[in-house]
């Protein structure tokens, strides 16, 4: 019974070492409790992951216990320093709904996380937790088994960041390989995405509308208790969606401060280093946020006033994503590829409209599957256009611009991978679609709460951070 | 204004709808994360993948050591390789271009410096098979 409680510590440290971070930084001053250690939770793993994967790349194998527990012990002494205090804002009624639904499942996925392994074939085994296996035993991100084309790994260029957090916390917890050691660390993102969603919408939307927002993050089970992508798998996709949407959606409100542009730059770099697809997503981000803002600096100029103070968050979560880029391009030029499909080196233009030809009816028909599979989406896609006639004139808004230019490009991202490869289609599209709305689920989710709130009828302009 | 208000109704049933799932799926969360609480790791696996699966990983795990490596084939198809392998971690096992079943590597022959064991994987929770690399390639004779 103590081995089981000691697995659910291994959310604790994360979060005692990325709430340090966010308190000293005071990156989100003002911001509500369950707001900082959601964001918290989320920063403690990118940091600690970051850090481990940067540090084993360049000294080699130095992921050992007293390296991880001196990280651990760091981080988690800036919350002395930094002595975070409630905000004093009263929680919003309408957060009770989300709140106790998304209370339920975690508890759900917490007791399944700490007693039951992973329990059926997947990418959990496949990739994720083999590669973390391999990188403890070798105590670096460049483990042999990872580097050399000898040995038989699926997609071994598959960026390490969660693999190299699971093994953070099990060297500092001093637990064996058990799966119930990891789980916790991907169960306690569900409640961090949920806030995460909550706040961004409410920002953006009122409180009502985050609401509803994040009641249906908690109920979709695609997000909430489906393993393959879900948080009650290992996948790194909702890890992804935190480090994305956290990041991004803090650069995508309308005055960020520079303080604020490097906590997202922080889950920015985090999000390139967790997934492959982490890359092409921030630099879409990114640019995003960019070209909404060119009629800002037009503007600024016209009054004869510096545009610096207004570009420096950008540029400070560009530098950072610039940074974690070298990184991973740097830890994969190392890796002999084997089974993997490296599909910049298949994409083409010629290739894509010969995929657009002759695969279209394939991707529509995998996209439609898989979203309206009653198990993993109920009849949520369903509901959703209505949603989107009615509260259309949102879509107007200058503050959710950089928001939508996203969602209306990310899709592009898997689309480029469908239309050029060399596997079946079908079975692509409907191996990855859900993972790819798991991923992008925290844009989504806010552009939602911004047409039901113009569908409900809105008695203010919509102002991302303005509250 | 009404109208359009209408249009939030399905949503709302949609999510109203998912309640019993999420309820059901949670309640089944907890009953069998409590069961598994007090399991060690290896009796936590049995009860997923069966005695005999674990026994002979645990045979494969003592056989082998860590660090060593191994080739893995599968027995016929469907079947994968993965679960095992990652079983076996940090074991490594060696990658064979084109070959994946256990007469392919038959008909292969041993690749050069071949480690000292085979392992035969067959379906999921079926029990893997060891064999020395001389016994794989001169007869099948199972130890």
């Amino acid at each position: 019974m103590t081995v089981a409680l000691a697995r659910l510590l291994g959310p604790v440290l994360f979060l005692a070492a990325g709430w340090g971070i966010v308190e000293a930084s005071r990156a989100l001053a003002g911001r509500s409790l369950p707001v900082r250690l959601a964001y918290g939770y989320v920063t403690g793993v990118a940091s600690v992951g970051l850090f481990l994967h940067a540090l084993t790349q360049i000294a080699g194998p130095v992921l050992t216990r007293p390296v991880v527990l001196a990280l651990f012990a760091s981080l988690s002494l800036l919350l002395l320093v930094a002595r975070p205090r409630p905000s004093g804002k009263p929680f919003p009624l309408a957060a009770i709904v989300p709140a106790a639904i998304g209370a339920a499942v975690s508890i759900g996925l917490f007791a399944a996380a700490i007693g039951r392994p992973v329990a059926e074939f997947s990418d959990s085994i496949a990739i994720w937790n083999t590669k973390a296996r391999h990188i403890r035993a070798a105590k670096t991100v460049n483990a042999p088994f990872i580097r050399d084309g000898r040995y038989q790994m699926e997609v071994p260029s598959y960026p390490a960041l969660m693999p190299v957090a699971q093994v953070a916390a099990l060297d500092a917890l001093g637990l064996s390989d058990d799966d119930r050691g990891v789980k916790p660390i991907y169960a306690a993102f569900f409640p961090a995405f949920l806030v995460l969603v909550f706040d961004a919408a409410r920002r953006r939307a009122g409180a009502a509308a985050a609401a509803l927002a994040a009641t249906a993050g908690a109920l979709l089970p695609q997000i909430s208790t489906e393993p393959y992508g879900g948080a009650c798998g290992t996948y790194s996709d909702l890890p992804l969606a935190c480090f994305l949407g956290g990041g991004l959606l803090l650069l995508f409100e309308r005055r960020p401060a520079l303080r604020t542009g490097v906590l997202a730059g922080l889950l920015i770099a985090a999000a390139v280093l967790t997934k492959t697809e982490g890359l092409p997503y921030t630099l879409l981000g990114i640019g995003a946020a960019a070209a909404v803002r060119i009629p800002l600096l037009r503007a600024l100029r016209r009054a004869g006033r510096p545009a610096a103070a207004a570009l420096s968050p950008l540029l400070a979560a560009a530098a950072c994503a610039a940074l974690a880029g070298t990184l991973l391009l740097w830890w994969q030029s190392g890796i002999q590829d084997r089974l993997g499909t490296r599909y910049a080196e298949l994409f083409s233009v010629p290739a894509a409209l010969r995929g657009l030809v002759n695969r279209a009816g394939d991707i529509f028909r995998g996209i439609a599957e898989k979203s309206l599979n009653k198990w993993e989406w109920g009849r949520f896609w369903v509901a959703v256009p209505l949603v989107v006639l009615a509260g259309a004139n949102a879509l107007k808004s200058r503050n959710l611009r950089p928001l939508l230019v996203f969602l209306l490009l990310v899709p592009a991202i898997p689309m480029a991978g469908y239309l050029v490869t060399a596997r079946d289609v079908l079975w692509l599209v409907t191996s990855t679609w859900d993972r790819f709305l798991v991923q992008t689920a925290p844009f989504w989710l806010v552009l939602l709460a911004a047409l039901a709130r113009e569908a409900w009828g809105r008695s203010r302009p919509l102002r991302a951070g303005n509250r | 204004m009404r109208l359009r208000r209408l249009a939030l109704l399905p949503l709302v049933a949609v999510l109203v709808a998912l309640l019993p799932i999420a309820s059901q799926r949670t309640r089944a969360s907890v009953r069998l994360g409590l069961v598994g609480l007090r399991d060690d790791e290896v009796a936590a696996r049995r009860r997923i993948w069966g005695d005999a699966y674990v026994d002979a990983v645990e045979k494969l795990r003592r056989e082998i050591p860590p660090g060593a490596e191994y080739l893995i084939v599968v027995e016929g198809r469907p079947g994968t390789p993965d679960v095992v392998a990652y079983d076996l971690a940090p074991r490594r096992p060696l990658y064979l271009p084109n070959v994946f079943t256990a007469d392919e590597l038959r008909r292969a022959g041993p690749p050069n410096d071949a480690p000292p064991w085979v392992v035969v994987a067959v379906r999921a929770t079926d029990p893997p098979r060891l064999y020395t690399t001389a016994e794989f390639f001169g007869g099948a004779k199972i130890r």
